[in-house]
């Protein structure tokens, strides 16, 4: 996929793309509050432009590759624009952390969190007796 | 991971969450001492239901982002630093709990990696 990074568009026009494009994942963009080498963050507002939220943001395209690794997808993103982001996986509804496995790649977390969101198959031999049925007094 | 840390979380609360993200490795809080070498002694181990509040004289409340390529000392540091808390990584080492502090210049990725190869 393509992510175009312009300066006029907005963290929630990103974070859209690349849920469009991996529907099982999110991207959050965070923002450095110290000069601590990106550990002291806090999440951008998803109206902000991103001119707003990069000191080195060039207009462009930016190629995340569904063969890349979260580790790289997040490095792509901190090391070219400063924009420090985290991606999380949906699993059962709930969005898992990556962290310890960030050498899977975008493609394979996607896929991870579909198929460990679907329902649980049960086999029901024939059809449900309801007469087995009762909701208790 | 994002570590939310603030006075009203407890030192449960941050190792919990640490733990789930990092399987095999786990982080243990002490109270502050005079000096370094005192730090991590067993002496000033905080138990797991202390509020942070309660053993740091900074009361700065933030997000810690942890990656896994972090250095195990680099993760230390920043505890320190940023949030005034004296901290020590341990590894799941054949079924004991063991300090890093010897492997500090691995990453967090290499040091659960050494502690799942022993388990598996």
């Amino acid at each position: 996929m393509i992510i175009l990074l312009q300066s006029n568009r907005t963290v929630e026009q990103m974070k859209e793309d690349f849920s469009n494009a991996f529907p099982y994942l999110k991207i959050s963009f965070f923002t450095k509050k110290q000069e601590s080498e990106g550990a002291l963050t806090e999440e951008v507002d998803p109206s902000a432009q991103l001119i707003e939220v990069s000191s080195v943001l060039k207009d462009g395209d930016t190629v995340v590759n569904s063969t890349d690794t979260i580790k790289e997808a997040e490095q792509k993103f901190e090391k070219q624009y400063g924009l420090p982001v985290h991606i999380f996986r949906k699993q059962n509804g709930v969005w898992m952390d990556t962290t310890i496995t960030d050498d899977l790649t975008l493609q394979e977390q996607n896929t991870w969190g579909r198929e460990a969101s679907k329902p649980l198959k049960t086999k029901i031999d024939g059809h449900f007796n309801w007469n087995n049925f009762s909701l208790g007094k | 991971m994002l570590l939310h840390i603030s006075d009203s979380k407890t030192v449960e609360d941050l190792q919990d969450h640490f733990n789930k993200c990092f399987p095999y490795l786990k982080i243990e809080f002490y109270k502050e001492a005079d000096n370094h070498l005192k730090a991590c002694d067993k002496s000033n181990l905080v138990s797991h239901y202390t509020f942070i509040g309660e053993i740091r004289k900074n009361a700065y409340s933030g997000t810690l982002d942890i990656k896994s390529w972090d250095k195990t000392s680099k993760v230390k540091k920043d505890f320190k630093d940023i949030f005034g808390l004296t901290i020590q990584v341990f590894r799941l080492h054949k079924g004991e709990w063991i300090p890093t502090t010897y492997s500090d210049d691995l990453t967090l990725k290499q040091q659960y990696e050494l502690s799942k190869e022993l388990v598996q």
